[in-house]
């Protein structure tokens, strides 16, 4: 017991040796992340606000006008637009990001964006410059669900499978270290090349799960907002758009 | 932590996150530092900590908990920088002692055995045994910061503790590092 005691004493005392005050320019640098990084679920804050204090049939309403103006919209911006490479053809991202016509029910298209600015979606600002090369495009797709929240499907295209698997990693890290999501991610066993599923492990916030994974020169992923989107929500949607990359 | 400043935060304010990330950074540096035993380390996991909180926050369901929980995300990153650590740099090297500062009532060999012998621990041993030592938080607190199993806890604090007796009670032996530059 004694020698017991003695060792908890060493370590209090050793433990209180050391810096105690962290370099200002850390904390600037932190600052400068911050203020090119979206914070999860941020954008879905409005609309919820809206969905909530709607009345149903205007809600109905308004998502009919929403589809009809995605599938206009999609026709008149070339959504089955194939982007092909030496020695590789691949469907193009908007062929493959969830849309209105093939989300799983109850889920509809908030937003859609495409070009390299999507990247940043899931790499921080400062980061996205080692994900680019050889990148040729990429869109993602928000959809949000009244009664299980948002989520983002999200699609890159790189010119090589070796162009594809240099992103992956950074993105790889990227889903562990800066986001904070999950430190031991699982297989996703999608018949993919190379692919995980991510789970916040912060202790009092709301659960969230992304899917992030590689088939040849594409990325995908999948991420679920903060509101308590489930795993089995996401399933579908990573489904989905594998199937639609063959 | 000001609840009004979390609240602020979690609905986007920078300049509210601002306020809290100056307020907390050294606490969150100091927690870092004990793990990892680098201050460059250390540097990147509160970086990287505080970027993590910003964009968890929104999903923080208590502000009143904030603190304990941002000692959670601090911990996950050095996880995260201990796990890079490991790629990136052999596993033996010299020790980067300072001889000359710390408390004078531990010599220099307790130190250096002490140092050597928790930089063996892996981080999660590590993390129970700062919580512990330097937090001075229970084993339900130290569970329930981290999200494990108290049996969980107790467990990897009873190896950590062992390792840290056995370098304590090993004679000075030659450092396997190789000479220190001179």
């Amino acid at each position: 017991m004694t020698q017991e005691r003695d060792l908890d004493h060493v370590l209090d005392r050793w433990m209180d040796d050391g810096p105690t005050i962290v370099a200002d320019r850390v904390i600037a640098a932190a600052m400068t992340d911050v203020h090119t990084t979206r914070q999860l679920g941020a954008g879905w804050a409005p609309l919820k606000e809206l969905v909530t204090t709607m009345k149903p049939l205007t809600i109905a309403a308004g998502l009919t006008a929403a589809v009809v103006l995605v599938v206009a919209a999609l026709q008149v911006i070339g959504g089955t637009t194939n982007v092909t490479s030496p020695g590789i053809r691949t469907p193009g991202p908007a062929e493959i990001v969830v849309t209105d016509e093939n989300a799983p029910e109850g889920w509809t298209v908030d937003t859609t964006r495409s070009g390299r600015a999507v990247l940043t979606y899931l790499v921080r600002y400062g980061e996205v410059d080692s994900a680019t090369g050889g990148f040729v495009d990429s869109r993602a797709t928000d959809l949000c669900s009244e009664g299980q929240g948002c989520a983002t499907s999200w699609v890159a295209v790189y010119r090589s499978e070796s162009d594809a698997d240099a992103a992956f990693s950074v993105l790889h890290a990227e889903m562990q270290v800066g986001w904070g999501l999950g430190s031991n991610p699982l297989n996703l066993d999608l018949g993919d090349d190379e692919g995980y599923a991510y789970r916040n492990n912060l202790g009092n916030a709301a659960a969230s799960h992304a899917y992030l994974w590689r088939k040849g020169n594409l990325l995908l992923g999948v991420v679920g907002d903060m509101a308590d989107v489930e795993d089995d929500a996401l399933r579908p949607f990573a489904e989905e758009m594998n199937e639609r990359s063959r | 932590m000001d609840q009004d400043l979390v609240t602020r935060a979690q609905r986007g304010d920078e300049s509210a996150f601002a306020d809290i990330a100056y307020a907390i950074g050294d606490r969150l540096f100091t927690v870092a530092h004990r793990i990892l035993r680098d201050v460059d380390l250390a540097e990147d996991a509160t970086q990287q900590a505080i970027v993590a909180i910003w964009r968890q926050l929104p999903g923080l369901r208590d502000p009143g908990r904030f603190e304990a929980w941002s000692y959670r995300v601090v911990v996950n990153a050095c996880y995260a920088q201990a796990r890079a650590e490991r790629r990136w740099r052999p596993s033996l090297r010299v020790l980067e002692t300072d001889h000359s500062a710390g408390d004078p009532q531990l010599s220099v060999a307790d130190r250096d055995q002490l140092e050597r012998g928790f930089r063996r621990l892996p981080p999660e041993q590590r993390a129970v045994l700062v919580l512990q030592h330097y937090l001075d938080l229970t084993l339900p607190q130290i569970a329930e910061l981290l999200g494990v199993p108290i049996g969980t806890v107790r467990s990897r604090l009873h190896y950590a503790r062992r390792a840290m007796r056995a370098a304590l009670e090993a004679d000075a032996r030659p450092a396997l590092s190789g000479s220190r530059p001179s």
